[in-house]
């Protein structure tokens, strides 16, 4: 019995999914929870894992290909059960190949028992009609049914595919190769579009021209870089920088910094870590402190606590309900923000043993959508590698982050007397839609109480 | 365009019957209480006044009797429209419709007809219990010989009945008691439906519902909720189930590619039955998901009006069957 593996459904708003790894291939065997596919959506990359144990089939999602939600990317075989017919069969038959000698033309080996293809009438017609192989064809219907639906997207992912196809006439692509003409910049005008040898050649002359007709102009300052293969960039990567260009670009962000006393906040550190420690067995950080004082003065300010969405016919806001403290924590490739749910009404202990879970499952690549979902505020930390003061990029659509740096012993002006004190920089990133630089202020100013005075968490 | 005013079924078939009786002199009614007494549900009120006691008689009860002598009063070339109450009470005439109407026709090769029309009751609802609830409609629809016609709204109604009266064949006329009230537009003056055309009571493009009689009042209402989930269905209203029109219902399925077929006789070896075994039949290359069907439950009318209501097909039973046909949604 082959068992499906399928695009999965990761959160309320995803429609499909793209496969950008293969971890197996077919043929291979696979054990029950061995990752056979890496998959990203627009929220989060995971790895899909066999059902059972068995050897994989064939795959019929491609890698840079999207599948719909339920839609079947490959099997999990029986060992000894046959696959279904190989996808490659009919590219084959069809690529001319020398005449067979007498003794090549066998007959062909009796058809394998195929595996039963379930699927409706209206879709075999379809199918029928449309020329297309039903194994192929990922499956959305009750009971794991291929519908007409199923038939037509795929009709309609085949269409697109042979759309995708470079038109360009391999004369063409190896002249703008000589030439050094970039190809995306030159019109078609062959048939449908296609790109041909005189239209390189126009090109080029074009270039030509404008070259002469501007002034020389002196050598750019900077060399420009040596041409080298573009790397495409993948996974949480590839996330994190299409993030990070529409959270900065689209939100106009101010900074407040503030220098804050942390006497007290490592006396209280090292006071509580050996409790913490025997309770939880883990060792409570800095970072765990802070973000019980970020969640219990997000709890006083909720001016800060919000998110810019948009209204109808302009730009809107939300009053986040709960307090949810989002962690940065870097990874080999990349940044994720597991969130910590409701952390203002958390013990330090249970901050402390929820912050260690998540980054743990976080550096094994292992968090859920949940775990990403709901943050209303960010908090990063990039004391441990000795920075002392940096600004942070708002994740958005939350209003704010708080970048801290290192605690470290500085001079400190005490009742004008030099004296030397642990310190840290609190650097507040704001939304300015959302936040002005007072409510800011005043936000800033309480987190500094705080942590210069941490007996206030009691209040 | 016709002159339309809004009127009830009761009202629209008064109105076939008043027609057809001015119209020919051989047309007369027969049953209990269609007199003197205006018929049980109004049908009838006024019709003795106007067309007198010999044309609108009140018989005993005697179901047997008076629909014997339909078929011979028929068959000396009257036409006779007879009121069986309640369908249930058909079955003290079974013999005279099953084994005199139906057969004569056919056993004299043509030499005697039976232009007979019986009007009769069908439907739950009215918390009558067991022996006043049933819908029979299907016995008849088996038998060879005998036309069957339940209408859902006025205008089928009148216009129905009318053609009945007219047909040289016995013709069943399935009258739904909880429908009686329902209003809709009717054409003032002469108009007639053939039997044997359905009607497509509402367009949809994803899903066919085949339902009669009270059933397409269920069957457009589950339509109107399934369209605030994005699913469009069409209602076909077969309006005669002999002749049935087969054309209309098998081009819809092949449109939409699904189907629930559904009628308030009993599910089993029902109407819904012959009707999903016809589309699975032909129209097997188009359907997109099994055809479903709702019909009421496998027992006895129950007398209390909850559980009245728990047996007969309900929008809530039809709109979750049909969601039942669709998986993930692309």
């Amino acid at each position: 019995m082959a068992t499906e593996i399928y695009m999965p459904q990761l959160g309320l708003t995803m429609t499909e999914g793209t496969v950008t790894r293969w971890l197996k291939r077919t043929g291979d065997a696979v054990k029950q929870g061995e990752p056979v596919v890496e998959i990203e959506t627009d929220k989060v990359t995971t790895e899909i894992e066999a059902p059972t144990d068995g050897v994989l089939g064939p795959i019929l999602v491609e890698e840079g290909k999207t599948a719909p939600i339920g839609g079947v990317l490959t099997y999990v075989l029986a060992t000894g059960e046959s696959m279904p017919e190989a996808p490659q069969a009919g590219r084959v038959a069809a690529t001319p190949t020398a005449p067979p000698t007498p003794s090549a033309a066998q007959p062909s080996a009796p058809s394998e028992v195929r595996e039963r293809i379930v699927a409706t009438p209206r879709a075999r017609r379809k199918a029928h009609e449309l020329g297309i192989d039903l194994s192929q064809v990922p499956a959305s219907g009750p009971g794991g049914r291929i519908v007409e639906a199923d038939v037509r997207w795929f009709a309609d992912q085949r269409a697109a595919q042979v759309q995708e196809l470079p038109r360009i006439s391999p004369v063409a692509r190896r002249l703008a190769a000589e030439l050094g003409v970039d190809l995306s910049t030159v019109q078609g005008t062959g048939e449908g579009g296609r790109i041909r040898r005189e239209d390189v050649e126009r090109a080029a002359a074009a270039r030509q021209v404008a070259a002469a007709a501007v002034p020389p102009t002196p050598p750019p300052a900077t060399p420009v870089a040596p041409a080298g293969a573009v790397e495409a960039l993948t996974g949480v990567r590839r996330i994190v920088a299409e993030r990070m260009a529409r959270n900065f670009t689209t939100t106009p962000h101010f900074y407040l910094t503030a220098e804050v006393d942390a006497s007290a906040l490592t006396r209280m550190r090292d006071g509580l870590l050996p409790r913490i420690e025997a309770s939880t067995g883990i060792r409570l950080t800095i970072t765990d402190i802070l973000v019980k004082v970020c969640a219990h003065a997000l709890r006083e300010h909720p001016e800060i606590n919000v998110a810019y969405a948009e209204a109808s016919g302009g730009p809107g806001l939300v009053r986040q309900a709960e307090v949810n403290v989002g962690v940065a924590v870097a990874l080999e490739d990349g940044l994720v923000v597991p969130v910590i749910r409701q952390a203002d009404r958390l013990s330090l202990a249970e901050i402390t043993a929820r912050r260690a879970e998540l980054v743990e499952r976080a550096r094994a690549g292992k968090l859920s959508l949940a775990d990403l979902e709901g943050g209303t505020f960010t908090l990063t930390n990039l004391g441990m590698f000795g920075v002392d003061q940096f600004q942070a990029i708002i994740n958005a659509p939350q209003a704010a982050i708080l970048a801290v740096g290192r605690v470290r012993e500085r001079p400190v002006a005490v009742s004008g007397a030099v004296v030397i004190r642990p310190t840290l920089y609190l650097t507040l990133s704001l939304d300015h839609r959302l936040v002005d630089g007072a409510q800011g202020a005043r936000f800033l100013e309480r987190l500094a109480q705080l942590i210069e005075e941490p007996y206030l968490l009691l209040d | 365009m016709p002159e339309m005013r809004e009127i009830t079924i009761v009202e629209a078939l008064r109105e076939a019957l008043a027609e057809e009786m001015s119209r020919d002199p051989t047309v007369f009614l027969m049953g209990e209480d269609i007199g003197r007494a205006n018929g049980v549900f109004n049908v009838t009120a006024g019709l003795q006044d106007e067309f007198g006691k010999e044309r609108v008689i009140d018989t005993p009860i005697s179901e047997a009797g008076f629909t014997g002598m339909g078929i011979g009063a028929a068959l000396t070339g009257m036409r006779p429209v007879v009121e069986i109450l309640f369908c249930d009470f058909m079955t003290l005439a079974m013999d005279q419709i099953v084994n005199q109407a139906a057969k004569l026709y056919y056993m004299t090769g043509g030499q005697a007809k039976v232009p007979l029309v019986i009007r009769t009751l069908m439907g739950a609802g009215r918390g009558a219990a067991a022996q006043h609830s049933q819908s029979l409609h299907v016995w008849v629809a088996h038998i060879p010989g005998l036309k069957v016609v339940m209408p859902s709204t006025p205008y089928d109604a009148k216009g129905l009945l009318k053609s009945a009266i007219r047909d040289d064949n016995p013709v069943i006329f399935f009258e739904d008691k909880m429908s009686y009230q329902v209003k809709g537009p009717v054409p003032v003056g002469e108009y007639t439906i053939p039997l044997g055309v359905a009607d497509v009571k509402r367009v949809g493009t994803d899903v066919t519902f085949v339902a009669t009689s009270s059933m397409v009042q269920v069957a457009l209402a589950a339509a109107e909720a399934l369209e605030q989930e994005g699913i469009s269905a069409e209602v076909v209203d077969p309006r005669t189930l002999k002749p049935l029109d087969k054309a209309t219902i098998l081009e819809s399925v092949k449109k939409t590619g699904r189907a629930v077929v559904i009628d308030e006789g009993h599910l089993s070896y029902g109407v819904t039955a012959e009707i999903a075994a016809i589309i699975a039949d032909e129209a097997f290359d188009y359907l997109d998901a099994p055809v479903k069907r709702l019909g009421a439950m496998d027992v006895p009318v129950p007398m209390a009006p909850v559980l009245e209501q728990a047996t007969v097909p309900n929008v809530d039973q039809l709109v979750a069957t049909t969601r039942g046909l669709f998986g993930r949604r692309y």
